[in-house]
């Protein structure tokens, strides 16, 4: 009896402390976790802070004059890409693209689509790049990952990309949509086939990235797929020292 | 052991713990890189992991450490199981960011890591505390 009315206090310490631990974690991941696909409500998490300051020209994304430049071939319907750019894209802005070291280029693939019968992915593609005449194709190319649905559901709503738009501060949403419906954004998406083909060739999966120094066309080193933190800054790092 | 040296020991690690979480949060609320000789404490800084609902986890972790020193200060029959319960929490958060740190991030932070090892030191000692001072209670009462 004496044991039990010793030990019991302490396994009410332990049970407590794991059940708040538990909660902890949980708050983590759910803090860190996708948004559940089928909802309209647009998702605007800190997107806007992560790039404010940060200058935007077209496609690109940093400074113009950055050592290292990064090519990212994605599709807006690809689950491993919304990972990565959930999960690695903004510690490589925080730590690389604000820095000045490490410009990057979003190279937008329609890959999806055919294999669905869905035109989600043309459809964002179109309104990134429209977006991109207002140098703001980023805000709109992270806030369309942020709010990703199940692919091929068809969840590329006119609603939810209204409320894209709506969520970037200082972008006119009414050209941007004027812009999509435009063959002005069809060259950009043709020049990211194009170059896909050119520099990953018929095996090419997205996400898929090109490392190389700014101002050469020469590949330096190719990762292919949402691949670790650490895989981006040991490659990044190695190539800063060259 | 003497209780006292025990609560001593507790209160001294609470507030290297608070020192070493102090630093990170000061560093992460004015927006540079804490002195760090890998690229891992800024990468771990800005990861989407170093917030918890909003709040940095470097402030989370100095107010910690600081309830846990309060613990030891204060005289109250609950205090010494309101700290140890914070420890426990403490070392089983800071394991999930090791966790984190290997095998999400890919990369260290050497101030996070420190941290980790002082929870990981304070655990037992808190318990030993704890323990202790139930025995000294239980011998009193016979």
């Amino acid at each position: 009896m004496k044991r039990d009315s010793k030990l019991a206090p302490i396994l009410a310490i332990v049970g407590g402390a794991i059940v708040l631990v538990v909660a902890l974690v949980v708050a983590s991941q759910v803090g860190n976790g996708s948004k559940k696909s089928g909802s309209s409500e647009v998702q605007i998490d800190s997107i806007a802070e992560m790039l404010d300051g940060i200058p935007q020209q077209g496609i690109e994304l940093g400074n113009s004059k950055a050592k290292l430049t990064m090519v990212e071939f994605s599709d807006p319907q690809c689950p491993f890409c919304a990972d990565w750019a959930r999960g690695t894209f903004p510690s490589l802005v925080q730590s690389y693209v604000r820095s000045g070291k490490l410009r990057i280029e979003y190279r937008g693939l329609d890959f999806l689509d055919k294999q669905f019968g869905t035109t989600d992915s043309e459809h964002l593609l179109r309104v990134a790049q429209a977006a991109g005449f207002q140098n703001k194709l980023w805000n709109v190319v992270e806030l369309e990952f942020e709010n990703q649905g199940a692919e091929g559901s068809g969840w590329a709503t006119d609603p939810l990309v209204n409320g894209i738009l709506g969520a970037v501060k200082g972008l006119d949403a009414g050209k941007v949509l004027a812009d999509a419906d435009t063959n002005k954004v069809v060259p950009m998406i043709d020049a990211a086939q194009k170059l896909a083909q050119a520099k990953v060739g018929k095996g090419l999966s997205t996400p898929t990235f090109l490392l190389m120094q700014t101002g050469s066309t020469k590949v330096e080193k190719t990762i292919v797929g949402a691949q670790p933190l650490s895989t981006f800054t040991d490659a990044i790092d190695a190539l800063l020292k060259k | 052991m003497n209780e006292r040296y025990l609560r001593w020991a507790v209160a001294a690690l609470a507030l290297i713990g608070a020192g070493i979480a102090g630093y990170l949060t000061y560093t992460r609320l004015r927006g540079f890189p804490p002195v760090c000789p890998t690229s891992g404490c800024e990468i771990v800084q800005n990861s989407p992991y170093s917030k918890l609902i909003g709040i940095p986890v470097a402030l989370l972790g100095f107010l910690t450490y600081l309830s846990i020193f309060a613990t030891t200060v204060v005289r109250h029959p609950l205090a010494k199981q309101v700290g140890v319960t914070i420890v426990l929490v403490a070392l089983g958060f800071n394991a999930y960011l090791l966790y984190i740190q290997e095998h999400e991030i890919g990369r260290y932070c050497t101030w996070c890591v420190s941290n980790e090892i002082v929870s990981a030191i304070l655990a037992p000692v808190a318990i030993a505390w704890l323990l202790v001072s139930s025995d000294r209670g239980k011998s009193g009462a016979a």
